[in-house]
């Protein structure tokens, strides 16, 4: 997200931001981690084919194999490899992380956009809504969110069943409560840019108000919405590993690490690595996440610190 | 002169507690009562007050901005306000508008030729090909190279801003331009280029102003008449020369004799006293009267109007001893 | 005041009748619609019978019509009941309520002294060594996933070391209070831990904010010793900042009970509605959820009159 629009900075605010990020070692670090995690995801097809198995076959003459030269982690309670899993867990995981974040993006920026640029009445139904849903106890909501039958909403039982349905399904219900916090920065935002003369210039000019919100305002509140979803991201991470933990999220046998952890109560007493393996990677991603996340705080409103 | 612009019973007020998601009871501030002007083609019309007193809302209104004022604004004899979307829109091109502070008023995510292309862009002026040629073309007419185009607003000065802002105005080919106080945020230096930039475009496009200001040695070297505005009514109206010469609103003699002049010598010196009162609650009967040096019964009780005096009748005053105050 | 409260209240009520309706709307696209289920049990049964049944429980009426019925029927104080229980929702939801109050009271007392303290103590000297260790502990706290720590908290008191039940709720007439309160060990730790993360780093921000406050220069300027300015001064401005957002994380808080009590099998509110959920028990999961909003409305509510009551510059109007 950053380096695409860092490629086009001759504007010199770019450039000093990643400057600022840049000399923070933990905002740095947390970018190489996040990085190294992303090309760890990316690798499981290659790995799993370079060591001749099938992640996705159970065998359950091999249960609990320790690690061996094919298996470096061992096999999991159904006899599958435990790292490849791990792997193609963390491109779902991963992948549930950004689009989700993306989704609420869209929606908060859109909330944000009009509360601040119309401000008035507009701005206090849209903020009240937001705080309301900000207040509400999340998990319990997303949960009976979860349970809603997709062959009911006219869907055919097949892709209802369907990993992909899963992936859909988790990606909306966290996008649902996950754009409060963007839409507030956003709001703010617009609130200063909307006072700005240059957007009472672009209406001399004749233009309306959507090509002002995104002609005008939009590219003028980027660097606050990137910060946003930046500090969003980690908490939707954790978010689709609690969901997919309680069996609500991604379903298996596609494998997230949220979902790998499911029979994990049961595993804690007969094979305890399995139970932290999934849970020590969500734990790493969502700490370099949130270093990113204060990192891009500070390099973007140094005053803030 | 046939008017370009004329401005009559032009009314703006802001609604309070805008954020109240209860309907009713709301309170108003009548930022703008009542005013009425005309500006003719190739004139130039100051409008100059304290700062709060409405003038800048008027310039607003005039370029369309904020909500449909009430009033009526005449374009060449159009009704503004009457015409279909459409059309308003396009009428609206020929009044367009220079901002006071040019850090402020050129987006900065937006090149120099993004934002000269702009007004053009939105209304359609052009092919592709005449629009950039359009673009250089303005540049050159506001004295900046041709390689600015590609850069970006924070890469230029104050002054060099302003010539940008100035030529986006002209982009879209306007009759008036609305300039309000387009040399405040700048150098004294770079004031006097700015305001020889403004003289030789409407000399040479046959341009109108309303030149928004609180500095009367600009508006004395630019304006063709003035209009004199306190706490959101014209107080007086006049050819620069004569408003100059012989204000009659003890509100204007105050304004001018604010300012030392070169061979007046020290003339007696009626500053105003006192402070602007709150908009929000205004005197009654005339507004300046908590401040007048002539104050009157009258006064308290009876709100001035806005007459041509007998004695000069292109001089128009709302005071009631207009007649007889003449400094 | 009294006008504040009631528009407080007010909209309290609003934001419960919205969710309300939007959930029980939702029901209908649950699976497990009891018709459904017989007509799949009962060969014998045809569509028409299926029709008839649907009618005779007002089924086939509009959704507003069954919901103004399940609204009024709710205010008179009847919330239905638990299918899979056959009990008036309203006597699983109490003892469920009086075990999350539990688990949440003590998280809340636990961890907002614990917050505020490492907060301050942190604060004291920005960027010095013990603030590292803080921040990094927060850091960690606010990025670990909940079930996870539990997880782990189980594995190695409950497993390894065998000190703590790993799960239950303890015996139904306890021999000591250890007896009872030993069942809320690792649960309450876990929520603590879960929690006191992002308190803390917020109590030592506002810690550090306050004492660049003129008042504390004044106060360090007339020779008060610079542990005294900290404790008697700044703290209680810290504290006041973290009640604040603690009432109005609870709906967070809630989030993580629901965790904690599925982890470590304990029978509270978000156990209820999770265990509603999967069994197809939707309206036991909509009261349970319901009330679940009420305590964090209330919540939100208790912290904003704490505030203007530690607070005197605030006035709530």
């Amino acid at each position: 997200m950053t380096t695409a629009t860092l490629t086009r900075a001759s504007s010199s605010p770019w450039r000093l931001r990643w400057r600022r990020f840049y000399r923070n070692k933990a905002a740095l670090s947390g970018l190489i981690v996040l990085g190294l995690l992303i090309v760890f995801s990316l690798l499981a097809a290659p790995l799993e084919s370079f060591l001749e198995i099938d992640a996705n076959n159970a065998d359950l003459l091999s249960r609990f194999d320790p690690p061996s030269a094919q298996h470096w982690l061992g096999n999991d309670e159904l006899g599958r490899d435990v790292l490849v899993r791990l792997m193609y867990g963390g491109q779902v995981s991963l992948a549930v992380g950004f689009a989700a974040t993306l989704l609420g993006a869209m929606f908060g920026v859109t909330v944000g956009l009009l509360a601040g640029y119309f401000g008035g009445r507009t701005d206090a139904v849209l903020m009240r809504l937001t705080d309301g849903v900000i207040a509400l106890p999340l998990l319990p909501l997303l949960i009976i969110l979860a349970a809603i039958d997709l062959t009911k909403l006219g869907f055919s039982t097949d892709f209802a069943r369907s990993g992909a349905a899963s992936f859909y399904r988790i990606v909306l219900i966290i996008a649902l409560v996950d754009w409060t916090r963007i839409a507030r920065i956003v709001r703010a935002s617009t609130l200063s840019v909307r006072e700005r003369e240059f957007i009472l210039a672009a209406r001399v000019s004749g233009a309306g108000t959507t090509r002002i919100l995104v002609r005008n305002v939009l590219p003028n509140v980027i660097a606050p919405i990137i910060v946003a979803c930046s500090q969003v991201l980690g908490s939707v991470i954790l978010f689709e590993a609690v969901l997919s933990f309680l069996g609500f999220g991604i379903v298996p046998p596609t494998p997230s690490w949220g979902n790998m952890l499911n029979n994990a109560q049961e595993l804690v007493t007969t094979a305890p690595a399995l139970a932290i393996y999934p849970g020590l990677l969500i734990f790493i991603t969502v700490v370099a996440v949130n270093f990113v996340g204060d990192g891009l705080q500070d390099a973007f409103d140094p005053r803030a610190n | 002169m046939p008017a370009l612009l004329s401005v009559d019973g032009l009314n703006v007020s802001f609604p309070l507690d805008s954020h109240s998601l209860l309907p009713g009871r709301r309170r108003v501030v009548h930022a703008v009562q009542d005013v009425r002007f005309e500006i003719a083609v190739g004139e130039t019309l100051a409008l100059v007050g304290e700062s709060g007193c409405g003038k800048t809302t008027v310039g607003r209104a005039i370029a369309g901005l904020g909500k449909v004022p009430k009033g009526i604004v005449r374009l060449r004899g159009e009704y503004l306000s009457d015409l279909p979307r459409a059309q308003r829109r396009a009428a609206r091109q020929a009044i367009q508008m220079v901002f006071q502070d040019p850090f402020s008023s050129l987006d900065p995510r937006m090149t120099v030729r993004q934002i000269l292309q702009e007004p053009l862009d939105i209304n359609g002026i052009g092919t592709a090909q005449e629009r950039n040629a359009r673009v250089a073309d303005l540049l050159g007419q506001v004295g900046l190279p041709a390689d600015a185009l590609e850069r970006y607003p924070h890469e230029f000065s104050g002054g060099q801003r302003q010539r940008i802002a100035i030529a986006r105005a002209l982009a879209p080919n306007p009759a008036l331009i609305v300039a309000d106080e387009p040399l405040s945020a700048l150098d004294v230096s770079i004031q006097s280029q700015t305001l020889n930039l403004l003289q030789k475009l409407k000399r040479e496009r046959g341009l109108s102003y309303l030149f928004i200001s609180h500095d009367l040695a600009s508006v004395y070297h630019l304006a063709d008449r003035v209009a004199v505005m306190y706490l959101g009514r014209l107080v007086e109206l006049a050819d620069r020369d004569t408003l100059f010469a012989s204000p009659r609103h003890p509100y204007t003699q105050g304004l001018l004799a604010a300012v030392p002049r070169i061979g007046q010598g020290r003339r007696r010196r009626t500053l105003i006293e006192g402070d602007l009162p709150s908009p929000l609650a205004l005197p009654s009967g005339c507004a300046f009267h908590p401040r007048c040096p002539l104050a009157k019964d009258i006064c308290r009780q009876k709100r001035p109007e806005m007459k041509p005096l007998a004695s000069s009748p292109a001089q128009s005053v709302a005071c009631h001893f207009a007649e007889e105050s003449a400094a | 005041m009294t006008l504040y409260l009631l528009r407080r209240l007010f909209g309290m009520a609003l934001v419960l009748l919205a969710m309300s309706f939007v959930v029980y709307g939702l029901i209908g696209l649950m699976p497990g619609d009891p018709i459904d289920l017989m007509v799949m049990s009962n060969p014998g049964m045809t569509a028409a019978d299926a029709d008839r049944l649907r009618a005779l429980h007002g089924l086939d009426q509009p959704l507003i019509i069954r919901y103004w019925r399940w609204l009024t029927a709710a205010l008179s104080g009847d919330f239905g009941f638990s299918r899979v229980y056959a009990r008036p929702t309203l006597e699983i939801i109490g003892p469920a309520l009086w075990q999350t109050t539990k688990l949440v009271s003590l998280t809340l007392v636990i961890g907002s002294l614990l917050s505020v303290l490492l907060g301050v103590a942190a604060a004291i000297r920005p960027r010095g060594k013990f603030d590292t260790i803080v921040s990094f502990f927060s850091f960690a706290g606010i990025s670990l996933p909940t079930f996870w720590l539990a997880l782990i908290l189980i594995l190695v008191f409950a497993v390894r070391l065998g000190w703590l039940p790993a799960s239950g709720m303890g015996p139904s007439d306890p021999s000591s209070l250890w007896d009872s309160l030993r069942y809320l060990v690792l649960p309450v730790s876990t929520l603590v831990i879960a929690n006191v993360g992002g308190l803390t780093r917020f109590a030592r921000s506002s810690m550090i904010e306050t004492l660049r406050m003129d008042f504390i220069r004044t106060a360090r300027a007339k020779g008060a010793r610079s542990a005294r300015v900290v404790w008697r001064h700044a703290l209680p401005n810290a504290l006041t900042s973290v009640v604040t957002i603690i009432g109005l994380n609870f709906g967070t808080l809630l989030s993580g009970a629901l965790v904690t009590e599925t982890m470590f099998a304990q029978r509270g509110l978000g156990k209820t509605i999770y265990d509603a959920v999967l069994g197809n028990d939707f309206n036991l999961a909509l009261v349970a959820l319901l009330f679940a909003t009420f305590a964090t409305l209330l919540g939100n509510l208790l912290a904003d009159l704490a505030y203007a009551w530690l607070d005197p510059r605030v006035s709530v109007t």
